[in-house]
């Protein structure tokens, strides 16, 4: 069987199984088992073990618990919402000043947060209802969600980042964490722009400020700028402890759950029952995340066993694509794939196809990696599937899923929009792992 | 009825005892992530407050992700909350439906009862050859691999269970 059978064969089974609705760690494992039995026998099952054993004692995806376990005491704490009033108040009056509001919340969000689903769930139970009773619009409300919510993976601390950084070899996790700050800003600024935009062009989308909101002086400011000052010990603890190379990024999302501890006393919403919460969300979260990644690390070095990796990068080489058109594709793969497949499972199956033509192709890294991430995040975005579609459709009971697909397609253009510019400006993502 | 919508009938003993050991485990499974939370805040304190970095933090801390990840995986797989993409299943009609999640889990329980028991033999192979991890205190490897092993059984009887008996997805 030559390598083209051997990758198809290898794809179109294991999306077929996920497809029928396998839970995706169980069409992993019973891709690798038969791949190492087929090519090596059953002797060789030990590989197949150390595969799910090394995954599952590994260093770096230690962060993958403890970012989940940090967003979750804030949440469940309620912590939250002293942001959220803090931020209401600081946006002050204006036509739309909710939207403004949301998209603020969600940047601050995704410095607490790796999140999508968390921050739009979130968004969704406790900003949606408010913005509908002042009559803001149904539509462009759960767009401004849906796009603030996607800000989450991008900004550090991410766990997608975590996972990309610790499957792929030649980039440290630091620096892809670092890296997403400024697209993260970037596309939180866009998402800004195309509110400003359609408000500007049709006013009825947002009512006015009543009188009642964001009443404020200079007493409110300060003060909601001092009730925003223990969340920086949480920012500080987790990007401040990396940025300073004073500990790991799984070190220091310890640290930052120790912290996000702290605020809660500091709110008075610290309780053993909510620590206890917030450990088995965070237990369970982990689990159906990580016992995924533990079940294919295996596929990657079955495929590259069989040859079919090595194959695919010679028969690419060949074809001499200039390096933008290859750039594309590989793009467009995962954002057409990912309408339909879990993001998580379809990253796990693309890096080790992906990571030599890379390599080959002389991209940066950093780079690379973290337009492949965003993609991923468009397409956790994108209908008929993703998970952050469903999480808002799950925190809002009287909106239709078609509703929540039809308002995704605006944000989803402005993230694509977004990726062009990182493509044509490399060093908005770049720059700032290149200081540290 | 009881939870999950099943049968009383079907409540039997060893199902209750396999419920039982599942929410035991996941309970173990949370209770080292707030070691792990503690073994590296330590030693991030022990090496920047008191210059004396520990020699057991990352060996810890690595082999309880494991314990996270295996002993709480059980208690998802009895919710069905991994993630599967359903929308073939979800459009057919409630009793086809039904057949179709029944014969997933039971597929499902398959390649994960293989699964656990390709990982016990190995747990079985480095007990009998005395392997040990690679770690500055190492332990015996079989450890390790054994609560690995046992996370996959009590999930292929997670789902045996949903495929005989099925219960509502999770929330």
């Amino acid at each position: 069987m030559g390598w083209v059978e051997i990758l198809l064969l290898a794809i179109g089974s294991l999306l077929g199984l996920m497809a029928i609705g396998l839970p995706v760690f169980v069409a992993f494992l019973i891709i690798n088992a038969i791949g190492i039995l087929a090519l090596f026998g059953s002797r060789a099952f030990g590989l197949f073990a150390n595969s799910i054993y090394e995954t599952a004692t590994s260093d770096s995806l230690v962060a993958i618990p403890l970012f989940i376990l940090l967003g979750e005491i804030l949440f469940r704490s309620g912590s939250v919402d002293v942001l959220f009033r803090a931020i209401d108040t600081l946006v002050g009056r204006m036509r739309g000043r909710l939207y403004v509001v949301v998209i603020a919340l969600s940047t601050v969000f995704g410095a607490l947060s790796g999140s999508a689903v968390a921050v739009a769930a979130m968004l969704g139970r406790s900003v949606l209802p408010r913005m509908l009773a002042l009559g803001y619009d149904r539509k462009l409300s759960s767009a401004v969600i849906l796009g603030g919510a996607s800000l989450a993976p991008i900004i550090p601390p991410s766990l997608l980042v975590v996972v990309v950084g610790s499957l792929v070899k030649d980039v440290s996790i630091s620096g892809l964490l670092i890296a997403g700050i400024g697209p993260g800003l970037l596309l939180g600024a866009m998402i800004l722009g195309y509110v400003g935009f359609g408000v500007w062009r049709r006013p009825a989308l947002a009512p006015g400020s009543p009188a009642r909101e964001a009443k404020r002086g200079g007493r409110e400011i300060g003060l909601a700028l001092l009730s925003m000052l223990p969340f920086t010990l949480v920012i500080a603890a987790v990007m401040g402890f990396i940025l300073a190379g004073i500990a790991t990024p799984s070190e220091s999302a310890a640290t930052g759950v120790i912290s996000a501890v702290l605020v809660a006393a500091i709110y008075r919403r610290l309780s053993l029952g909510m620590l206890g919460e917030a450990l088995w969300g965070a237990a369970r979260l982990t689990a159906v995340i990580l016992v995924i990644v533990a079940s294919s690390k295996l596929f990657g070095q079955v495929l590259s066993f069989s040859g079919a990796t090595r194959g695919l990068v010679a028969s690419v080489t060949t074809l001499d694509l200039q390096p933008w058109l290859m750039l594309l594709i590989m793009m467009l793969v995962p954002f057409v794939i990912c309408m339909f497949v879990d993001q998580i499972a379809f990253m796990l199956l693309a890096i080790p196809l992906y990571e030599p033509l890379m390599q080959h192709y002389g991209f940066d890294p950093i780079w690379f990696w973290t337009l492949f991430l965003i993609n991923l995040t468009i397409g956790s975005l994108t209908p008929p599937f993703g998970y952050t579609l469903f999480a808002l459709k799950g925190a809002t009971a009287d909106m239709a899923i078609e509703a929540v697909f039809r308002a995704a397609w605006p944000v989803v253009a402005v993230f694509l929009a977004g990726l062009g510019l990182l493509v044509l400006l490399p060093g908005i993502v770049t720059l700032l792992p290149s200081l540290f | 009825m009881a939870e999950g919508g099943r049968d009383g009938a079907w409540e039997a003993l060893p199902l209750r005892l396999l419920d039982g050991l599942s929410r035991c485990c996941a309970g173990l499974g949370a209770a080292a992530l707030g070691v792990i939370v503690f073994a590296y805040a330590y030693e991030v304190a022990a090496r920047y407050l008191f210059g004396a970095p520990t020699e057991w933090a990352h060996d810890l801390v690595r082999y309880l992700l494991s314990a996270v990840v295996f002993l709480v995986a059980p208690e998802v797989a009895r919710t069905r909350g991994h993630v599967a993409i359903s929308f073939l299943v979800d459009g057919l009609s409630d009793g086809r439906q039904a057949l179709a999640l029944r014969a997933l889990a039971g597929l499902s329980a398959l390649a994960a009862g293989a699964a656990g028991f390709i990982v016990a033999s190995e747990a079985v192979r480095q007990f009998e050859r005395g392997i040990l991890t690679i770690a500055v205190h190492p332990v015996p490897k079989w450890w390790i691999t054994a609560v690995i092993a046992l996370g996959l059984a009590l999930i292929a009887l997670q789902f045996l269970r949903n495929a005989v008996v099925p219960a509502k997805r999770a929330e």
